[in-house]
């Protein structure tokens, strides 16, 4: 076998560069052994190309379009999930932050009691319900015993007096 | 939807019309379960694999590099590739079928004998098969090939040679008639 073989197959494939491909061609005109290599290679790419595909049985195509049905669908749902989980955290992030700075405003600002926003009362109820005595909790309903109480939590959590 | 070309109907696809989805299908899913059936050997494989493909190029990117049915093939080999991949991790410790030799064939395939593609490369192992697809059938090159299969360009060299020589062994006689 000629030294020159491994090169036949990247002559073949388009893979060599001007330089190698005149030297190879060179080499090609008078080497038997690298013709034949060649001859070959053409042969088996012709075969190959001109092979008959297997086919197939049954409605492959409405498998294939059910198949993509069925991925679209689930990247929308999962699309409309994640805004829909997006949108739920965006909520309470603002609620959060708008009950903070009315908080902290109503503590610092003097003449804020004059001025009543609709947060600043909200803001006034939750610290009502947060200083509520326990007794008083209990007679405002067992339903809002949990509200109660996440309402202490939370002007507990957001009180300046607190984090001293 | 027949006067459409292959990029018009892919971007109708992808953006959810299901008529250009189904020229689509129409045009490429039987080449397409050809060369899945060539590279697999097994028809229902072939036929996930199919659904695979076309279920990715909805979403994947087409740069117009190749002709549509040349992408969808390479997303077809890169689909088929992984899977082997994964089969491959969870029987570790098996050899490496690439290094193999070719299995023990029995006569010298005739020239006048009329084969499918699918039995033309069956003696060639996955790896072998899916370099020889991607670089006779689609012409795709070396550099290419690598970037389909993610793996070295010498290696896409390397493999297309012994494949090359495999067939040449299995089809002596065949080859040397065309």
């Amino acid at each position: 076998m000629c030294e020159h073989s491994n090169q036949i197959h990247a002559y073949r494939d388009g893979e060599l560069n001007a330089g190698e491909r005149a030297a190879l061609e060179a080499h090609l005109a008078s080497c038997e052994s690298c013709k034949h290599e060649l001859k070959q290679l053409a042969a088996i790419s012709r075969s190959l190309v001109a092979a008959p595909l297997p086919t197939f049985s049954g409605d492959l195509s409405a498998r294939i379009l059910e198949a993509c049905k069925r991925a679209r669908r689930a990247q929308e749902g999962g699309t409309r999930k994640l805004a829909g989980w997006l949108t739920a955290a965006a909520s309470i992030l603002l609620v959060v932050s708008m009950m903070r700075v009315s908080v902290l405003s109503d503590r610092t600002g003097e003449n804020s009691a004059f001025t009543e926003t609709p947060t600043s009362v909200a803001s006034r109820d939750w610290e009502l319900a947060a200083m509520m005595p326990p007794a008083q909790a209990e007679e405002a309903g067992s339903g809002s015993t949990d509200l109660i109480q996440l309402a202490q939590w939370m002007a507990r959590d957001l009180s300046p007096d607190e984090r001293r | 939807m027949a006067g459409d070309d292959d990029s018009s109907l892919l971007r109708g696809a992808q953006h959810g019309h299901e008529d250009a989805l189904r020229g689509l299908i129409n045009r490429h899913a039987a080449y397409l379960y050809g060369v899945a059936r060539s590279l697999t050997g097994d028809e229902h494989e072939a036929d996930d694999l199919v659904q695979e493909a076309f279920v990715a190029s909805l979403t994947a990117k087409f740069r117009a590099e190749s002709s549509v049915r040349t992408w969808l093939v390479a997303i077809l080999v890169n689909r088929s590739a992984m899977r082997r991949r994964s089969s491959k991790r969870m029987t570790i410790g098996l050899p490496d079928e690439a290094n193999q030799p070719a299995p023990p064939t029995s006569e010298p395939i005739k020239a006048d004998a009329k084969l499918d593609l699918a039995h033309m490369l069956e003696t060639l192992s996955p790896e072998f098969r899916e370099v020889v697809v991607l670089r006779e059938l689609q012409g795709m090159s070396y550099e290419q090939i690598a970037l389909t299969l993610n793996i070295p360009r010498g290696t896409v060299e390397s493999r297309l040679h012994r494949a090359r020589e495999q067939l040449k062994t299995r089809f002596k006689g065949y080859f040397d008639d065309v």
